[in-house]
């Protein structure tokens, strides 16, 4: 039977592999505990989710508004990990990312990748859904990830979004962007990505 | 239709975890997949670029779709307009859209009240033909002192924004060599 430390430690290890999305040690923990990876996954993420969500709400008056970041950067400020979803705002079309984990808002450049950070036209684009203005797909093909767009401009004034509402109501975009071939937070670095770099020059644009 | 097992579903929503939570309720997704694949997409693309108008040079997103302009929209991220763009740069859109644009060279005789059709060639002979003949008559090798100066008074040269810096280079090197002393630049107003 285990001791109340050592179950500690495994919540430690579990919770620490899910935030730093350390794929090896996931899949060992989940080996270990007899579970599906990505099950283990996913249920580490919703068990680490409240307590992000506290830590975006506390770090959120150094993340938020239009300015709160002076340099874009491409990670959550509060935890460091890829941005979920986007928008873009009404007035000046500036770019926010949304972190999945934390509820966090940042600022971000608009023609370029967040998740490699190329920023080269031709190699960036997204897919536009036809008869729907609101949403889009932004896609790099040079790391094959994408990302949900919302595109304020147009919509109804003092109309405000919700991610964790946006999130599951765009899950069908998630699959357009998947059947053809984009991954979700792609490249960053890793070897899943460093791999789709190199593969990914020789594709040809839709 | 094509069925998703729950951990094909997993693979797809990748991080989106509140998705996967609908389907360990046992929530049927198929609705979504079909909504999925009935979708029809276009690949757009967004460029940045700067403003052809004014000497400020605001800065542009210009989104294209298979080499068709769509929308242009003032850039967010560039440090000189911050998104914002004045009339004019906002219907640049038409500059690449509007079937009102001119592509011929329209010509005015003096005192006729229409607008004639001509080729370029004859335009771009007639500008050449005129300014020479201006030129000539405007000459002045000498001034009253008796120096010599090699200039005209008869023409002055206003360069517009949308020429860049060697544009504008050899822009005044050519109206130096009419002897142009009027050369004046848009972007010093």
């Amino acid at each position: 039977m285990q001791t109340d430390a050592s179950r500690e430690d495994a919540l430690a290890a579990w919770f620490t592999a899910v935030w730093r999305r350390d794929q090896d040690s996931l899949q060992r923990l989940a080996s270990e505990a007899q579970v599906p990876a990505d099950l283990f996954d996913w249920a580490g993420r919703q068990l680490c989710r409240p307590f992000f969500h506290r830590l975006g709400e506390l770090l959120g008056a150094a993340t938020s508004g239009p300015h709160g970041a002076r340099e874009p950067r491409a990670t959550c400020p509060a935890c460091g990990g890829p941005p979920q979803m986007a928008r873009l705002e009404r007035e000046e079309g500036r770019r926010y990312l949304w972190c999945g984990l934390c509820d966090v808002q940042w600022a971000f450049k608009r023609v370029a990748c967040p998740f490699c950070g190329n920023s080269r036209h031709d190699q960036l684009g997204y897919l536009a859904v036809e008869g729907n203005e609101r949403d889009r797909i932004d896609v790099c093909e040079v790391c094959r990830g994408y990302l949900r767009t919302v595109v304020e401009r147009g919509m109804q004034e003092g109309v405000q979004i919700d991610f964790l509402v946006e999130d599951v109501g765009t899950l069908h975009l998630c699959m357009v962007a998947e059947g053809r071939g984009y991954r979700p937070g792609a490249a960053g670095g890793d070897s899943e990505g460093a791999q789709a770099r190199g593969s990914a020059q020789a594709d040809p644009p839709h | 239709m094509k069925k998703l097992s729950r951990r094909g579903f997993l693979a797809v929503s990748g991080t989106t975890a509140a998705g996967g939570l609908l389907t360990h309720l046992g929530l049927d997704l198929s609705p979504s997949v079909a909504h999925a694949e009935a979708l029809k997409t276009r690949y757009a693309r967004e460029s940045t670029t700067i403003c052809p108008y004014c000497g400020v040079g605001c800065g542009l997103i210009v989104s294209t779709m298979n080499r068709n302009v769509i929308n242009v929209e003032g850039d967010p991220d560039h440090p000189i307009n911050q998104g914002a763009l004045c009339c004019k740069g906002q219907s640049l859109y038409q500059v690449a859209t509007s079937d009102r644009r001119l592509t011929k060279v329209l010509y005015r005789a003096p005192r006729s009240t229409e607008w004639e059709e001509v080729s370029w060639e004859w335009a771009l002979g007639q500008i050449a033909d005129r300014a020479k003949a201006t030129r000539d008559a405007t000459f002045t090798e000498k001034d009253a002192q008796g120096r010599t100066v090699n200039r005209t008074h008869g023409i002055a040269s206003l360069g517009g924004a949308a020429l860049d810096n060697e544009e504008c280079y050899l822009y005044s090197k050519l109206m130096r060599a009419l002897g142009l002393v009027y050369i004046e630049h848009q972007a010093r107003i």
